[in-house]
């Protein structure tokens, strides 16, 4: 080619090449989000004055979910109750991201509950739902509301539809009594399923959530049973001599493991089948092994043992001849692993710091991150979302019921009347 | 850059090949430009190597050039030519070589006429016998030598001028590159820094959802006023997230608005792209 045509050519591509250097459409890469909770109001609702302030209650467990930040009512500077009425320069000037608006109106023997959700930085409506609600039903309306708007903003379905089992113990030492209560999400509408005068512990929701396995000390003797939460009516599925506890359910509902001891006082964990009480033998080892529970699979156990010398957690699949493979090698101490909902993470009992708080457990890597900061924490388990874990703290000596966000690590005090409030568990879908 | 990565080329096929197809026009005309003047055959005299040297020494990349170390073959019509030379700078086509003495030459005498005995050997043998037709021959001949002289000093100017304007377009294009490549640099460091700003701000107003899990990729394309302040927010196709990342980002922009500008305003854009791909 002529060196000239050349020459010129490559002023040519130089000056190309600058020119889309300066032009090159700019990227950038976002990589980390925060788990910072969103800003929200949700403005009361017009014709209320019910029984129940159905706003306060979504308002309540969105503020309890760790992802949202509503705005008091005090500090709303307007309660718009139709969308035409909303003043946006005023709801941007509090720096409020999101605006549920809402109305409920008599419809025959119930309600109709129309919410709508705005974006105040678009000004869209991203959300118009109805929802029909009973007399007696009104919280459970509202909590099925705050559902659809989390799902809306966060992308998972919320939980604040469904319930909680939780241990009350009341009274003085002489009188001392338990009480098996469920209640709502939000710890309203406690209904005391068994009541005795001996211990009562660790409630287990089956998984269609019609039924709590539980362990009870009645007549001095620890026995496992399995009640109907609707009608009362239980059953006595294992009353072995010595020490019957820890159930939980299998996947299917059909089979329950166990911690069980032996005569010599060994505990190791079995597997009941709840129709044929037929009895298979998981571990067999002189530590203990104890509180255990199904994989998502249900072909493998995840339990509690200090074979190592000290408690850390394992899995060991189901089959003969199976040996218990450890999971955890962080921090000294790791205890009572429930599974989440997606099978992937335990949330367990860890020591950290000489404390014992709640930590998520990655089943797949080991990695451990402790969620709670207090000195005595236990029982954990995941909400039906797996955003949030349930579990016992200490306030002033007694044990109050705490959620934590799993991503942001935000907690909640979910607060109860009064007693000393033990081993919660949080229900399946309903 | 992460600016050139494959979803920036992915998303910007379009623009970038305008871009390029216009650029190519425009070197096309220069190149037509270039062809429309006869190519010439090259013929570098060699003095005129020697003032390329000295004169643009200076530059940094004196782009590489074919020197004839040996003297290419001159076309024998002229007689003798100062001859290579060191630096000489003189870019004049030499003193005139005394044109009444070069009666040596002779060359378009057809062969086998040869009736001159080797002409070229010495100034000297004035031996011939002188005839009038002789002298009118020879003064044709000195006039023709006169005229080959003269065209052959024009082109060599000609050369000359050419080879300058050629070597001043080689300068060019080095002093572009380089001053492509200073600017480059600076304005990379610029963009690198605004985009870090802006980086920084959208991921603090980034409230990301739970269902933004590893794998998530969606691109939101932002406009953006002179002010930084987010005029829109469009999350552009295809985007793997659910309608919860979708909103989330949107007002990740929305809220992180007004946006960094730029101190070297050159750099900034009314359009920008946001990848979100959490890595976790």
């Amino acid at each position: 080619m002529n060196k000239r045509v050349q020459t010129v050519l490559l002023a040519c591509v130089l000056y190309v090449a600058g020119i889309a250097a300066a032009q090159a459409q700019l990227t950038v890469d976002i990589t980390k989000g925060n788990s910072s909770p969103i800003p929200i109001a949700i403005v009361p609702f017009s014709g209320e004055g019910l029984a129940v302030d159905v706003a306060q209650v979504v308002e309540g467990d969105l503020a309890r979910s760790g992802r949202f930040a509503p705005l008091a009512r005090a500090a709303q500077p307007q309660q718009p109750t139709q969308a035409s009425q909303i003043d946006w320069p005023q709801w941007k000037l509090v720096k409020t991201d999101y605006l549920a608006i809402g109305r409920i109106r008599a419809d025959g023997a119930g309600y109709v509950i129309e919410v709508e959700l705005h974006n105040v930085l678009s000004g869209e409506r991203v959300l118009g739902v109805s929802v029909n609600a009973t007399g007696s039903g009104l919280r459970l309306s509202a909590h099925r509301i705050a559902d659809l708007l989390y799902e809306k903003l966060i992308g998972v379905p919320g939980a604040f539809a469904t319930r909680i089992a939780y241990v009350a113990v009341e009274g003085p030492v002489a009188a001392r009594h338990w009480r098996l209560v469920v209640a709502d999400s939000d710890g309203e509408n406690p209904v005391t399923i068994v009541d005795s005068k001996q211990p009562l512990m660790s409630p287990s929701w089956s998984p269609d959530g019609t039924q709590l396995a539980y362990v009870s000390f009645e007549g001095r003797v620890s026995s496992v049973f399995v009640q109907s939460i609707q009608t009362g009516v239980r059953d006595r599925v294992s009353g072995r001599a010595g020490i019957n506890g820890a159930p939980a359910w299998a996947p299917d509902g059909r089979r329950m493991a166990l911690a069980l001891s032996q005569p010599d006082g060994n505990v190791d964990v079995f597997v009941l089948d709840l129709e044929t009480k037929a009895l298979l033998r998981v571990t067999d080892d002189p530590a203990i092994d104890t509180e255990p529970c199904f994989s998502a699979d249900g072909q493998s156990l995840y339990f509690t043992s200090d074979r190592a010398g000290r408690p850390q957690i394992y899995q060991i699949r189901l089959a003969p001849g199976e040996r218990a493979k450890r999971l955890t090698f962080e921090g000294s101490y790791n205890a009572r692993p429930r599974l989440s909902p997606d099978g992937k993470m335990l949330a367990v009992v860890t020591q950290d710091q000489g404390a014992y708080r709640i930590a998520r457990v990655d089943i797949a890597t080991g990695q451990s991150l402790v969620l709670t900061t207090g000195r005595l924490d236990e029982s954990p388990t995941f909400a039906p979302n797996g955003q949030t874990v349930i579990y016992s703290a200490r306030e002033r000596g007694r044990g109050v019921l705490a959620t934590v966000a799993i991503d942001s690590g935000v907690v909640t005090r979910i607060t109860l009347a009064s007693g000393d409030i033990r081993d919660p568990a949080w229900s399946p879908r309903l | 850059m992460t600016a050139l990565q494959s979803p920036f080329l992915r998303d910007h096929a379009g623009s970038l090949l305008g871009s390029c197809f216009l650029h190519g026009v425009l070197v096309l005309i220069v190149v037509a430009m270039a062809w429309v003047t006869p190519p010439t055959r090259r013929v570098v005299p060699a003095m005129i190597e020697a003032t390329l040297v000295s004169s643009h020494r200076n530059y940094v990349t004196p782009v590489p050039h074919p020197a004839p170390a040996a003297t290419p073959p001159l076309p024998a019509v002229v007689a003798p030519t100062p001859v290579p030379v060191m630096p000489t700078p003189v870019p004049k086509p030499a003193p005139k070589p005394a044109p009444v003495k070069v009666p040596t030459k002779v060359l378009k005498v057809p062969p086998g006429v040869t009736e001159k005995p080797k002409p070229a050997v010495a100034p000297k043998p004035k031996v011939v016998p002188f005839s009038k037709a002789d002298a009118s021959a020879l003064e044709r001949e000195l006039r023709d030598n006169e005229q080959a002289r003269q065209a052959a000093q024009v082109k060599a100017a000609q050369e000359a001028a050419r080879a300058r304007a050629e070597a001043q377009v080689r300068a060019q294009a080095a002093v572009t590159a380089r001053n492509n490549a200073v600017r480059q640099e600076q304005v990379a460091g610029e963009t690198s820094q605004y985009l870090a700003e802006i980086k920084a701000r959208v991921e603090q107003a980034w409230s990301r959802p739970a269902s933004a899990r590893k794998g998530v990729q969606c691109t939101l394309e932002v406009d953006q006023s002179p002010g930084g302040t987010v005029l829109q927010a469009r999350v552009i196709n295809p985007c793997n997230g659910d309608e919860a990342v979708r909103a989330s980002i949107r007002d990740a922009a929305l809220r992180a608005s007004p946006l960094p500008v730029p101190k070297n305003g050159d750099i900034f854009q009314r359009t920008l792209h946001l990848v979100f791909s959490p890595d976790e």
